[in-house]
């Protein structure tokens, strides 16, 4: 009974230390909810962009949520934040969203999963409304602000004056909008590439068994043939 | 050719320094053992004492173990080379030694070199020499590569590594159920080939959890250390695993009946055989999974 007591808090006593010393949850801030965004996101304007979401472990999991600070007059800022089993599975469908903004103006903020850039959309300091030939009005960033569409991942997307308008309803009634037509979050049509191209996603198996046993039994192949020199030397 | 020329000089000079130091071990041989009777300018008989022999010569090839990883730095000349050799030569040299004068200060406390080696010629006194003698020439290397030129880092480690030895040698009874003085007062040869396999398998450990790279001294003794737990945590359960797969039965009880004996003190060479082998298979096999194992980015890092 004794060396099982012994053996238990040596196993404890390691775990605890190495994880008191690991440098991963050191550097690593732990985010209960979004309500913690505030307090640890400091200056305005300021938005907060889920750029990955991901779980690291075998039979105990690690939740970790990648964001992108976009300031308003700086560079923008990656952070990997560790999370909890909860908080991560209400991210999951918010992959390519805003989870927070402050405004600059009143010091506003908000927690409620919207496109990204939706902080300037709207507001006449970084752009303006402008008619296209089809009738619409579409938002443009002024030319300072112009880096803003690559920043927040809209490629060719253009806000139009009812994506606006949708933005500050959902804000008001707290309830996340992922664009007019779905286009952003994880399966949105823009955004769902950060998702496919994670590099800490653990990518489905699809190949069956016994090709992979295969592998055990195949020779390497080249892609660049040897030179006739070479297979003469 | 010319860099062939100074590759073969430097190695002559690696082989002219073993020479010297061990040279340099024999004088210290009979400084530290002033009672032995043989000096500087007598011949040595090794047919006469087989454990004087196997003791001296454990030493010495201790001191080929300790520079069996030396490096070469020629970036800024050959002079510089050789000399940058000698400093940490030198200084391996004479930690080799230290260690060895502090180990058996901690285990063989109560005995005496003279009266053990040279007047009761034990055999068992002798292998226990030879396996301080491999065991800290094995920590050693790994510390000498470790702490690279800084000699501040290598006092460090040194010290840093006598604690762990230290406290490895304090666990023989808790590992073993030999008595270590009186079966050493008795010459026992189970006794010292058990603690032959306990003492080279701490060795393996401890030189393995020594065996990361140094960045910072503060997260190198934690790493140290973390291993040192794990292998704490793992070393049981192959002890336990090799008892349980090939049904190693502890006889040691029975043993000590059919000799109608009172006591462990006469233990017969198998069942130190099985002690310290059981225990260094198992040290062994620790050190294979406490290494460095690739997880690939299974569990990221940042």
């Amino acid at each position: 009974m004794n060396k099982i007591s012994l053996y238990t808090l040596l196993v404890l006593l390691f775990l605890g230390l190495s994880k008191s010393f690991s440098p991963t949850a050191q550097k690593t801030t732990f985010v209960q909810n979004e309500q913690v965004f505030p307090g640890l996101f400091t200056g305005a304007p300021l938005s907060l962009v889920l750029v990955d979401a991901f779980t690291a472990g075998f039979l105990i999991k690690t939740y970790y949520l990648k964001l992108k600070i976009v300031h308003g007059f700086k560079q923008p800022e990656f952070i990997i934040v560790r999370t909890n089993k909860s908080f991560y599975k209400a991210n999951q469908a918010n992959i390519g969203m805003s989870l927070f903004r402050r405004y600059e103006r009143n010091n506003q903020e908000s927690t409620t999963p919207l496109p990204p850039g939706s902080l300037y959309v709207g507001d006449p300091a970084f752009g303006g409304w402008k008619y296209h030939n089809s009738g619409q009005r579409k938002w443009h960033f002024h030319r300072v602000y112009r880096h803003f569409s690559r920043q927040f991942f809209w490629g060719d997307y253009q806000p139009n004056y009812e994506f606006y308008e949708k933005i500050k309803i959902h804000m008001k009634n707290e309830t996340p909008f992922y664009g007019l037509n779905g286009e952003f979050g994880t399966e949105g049509s823009i955004t769902k590439s950060l998702y496919e191209k994670s590099p800490y996603r653990v990518k489905k198996n699809t190949e069956g068994f016994l090709d992979h046993l295969k592998m055990y039994i195949s020779l390497p192949v080249s892609n660049n043939p040897p030179k006739k020199e070479e297979v003469k030397g | 050719m010319n860099e062939l020329f100074d590759k073969l000089i430097l190695r002559v000079v690696f082989a002219l320094f073993i020479c010297l130091t061990l040279l340099a071990y024999r004088m210290v041989h009979n400084l530290i053992y002033p009672s032995n009777r043989t000096n500087l300018l007598q011949k040595f008989y090794p047919s006469k004492n087989s454990a004087e022999s196997l003791h001296f010569f454990a030493r010495l090839v201790g001191i080929g173990i300790v520079f069996s990883e030396f490096s070469f730095n020629l970036d800024q000349g050959f002079l510089y080379a050789v000399m940058d050799f000698f400093i940490r030569a030198v200084a391996g040299f004479i930690v080799y030694l230290v260690s060895l004068y502090t180990v058996e200060s901690i285990v063989l406390y109560n005995f005496d070199y003279h009266d053990e080696i040279v007047k009761r010629k034990s055999t068992a006194f002798a292998l226990i020499g030879l396996v301080h003698a491999l065991g800290v020439s094995f920590i050693l290397k790994i510390i000498l590569s470790t702490a690279g030129t800084s000699l501040i880092v290598l006092l460090f480690l040194w010290l840093f590594a006598l604690v762990l030895i230290g406290f490895a040698t304090k666990t023989f009874p808790l590992m073993s159920r030999l008595s270590f003085n009186r079966l050493l007062i008795q010459r026992s040869n189970a006794l010292a080939v058990s603690y032959f396999g306990f003492f080279i398998g701490w060795s393996f450990i401890i030189a393995s959890a020594l065996n990361v790279p140094l960045t910072q001294i503060k997260w190198y003794a934690i790493q140290v250390v973390l291993k040192i737990l794990l292998s704490l945590i793992i070393l049981p359960i192959f002890i336990k695993g090799l008892k349980l797969i090939f049904a190693l039965n502890d006889d040691l009880n029975n043993l000590v009946k059919e000799e109608d004996q009172q006591d462990t003190t006469n233990i017969e060479l198998g069942y130190g055989v099985y002690e310290g082998a059981t225990f260094f298979t198992a040290c062994f096999l620790t050190i294979v999974i406490t290494g460095k194992i690739n997880f690939s980015n299974f569990y990221p890092s940042f």
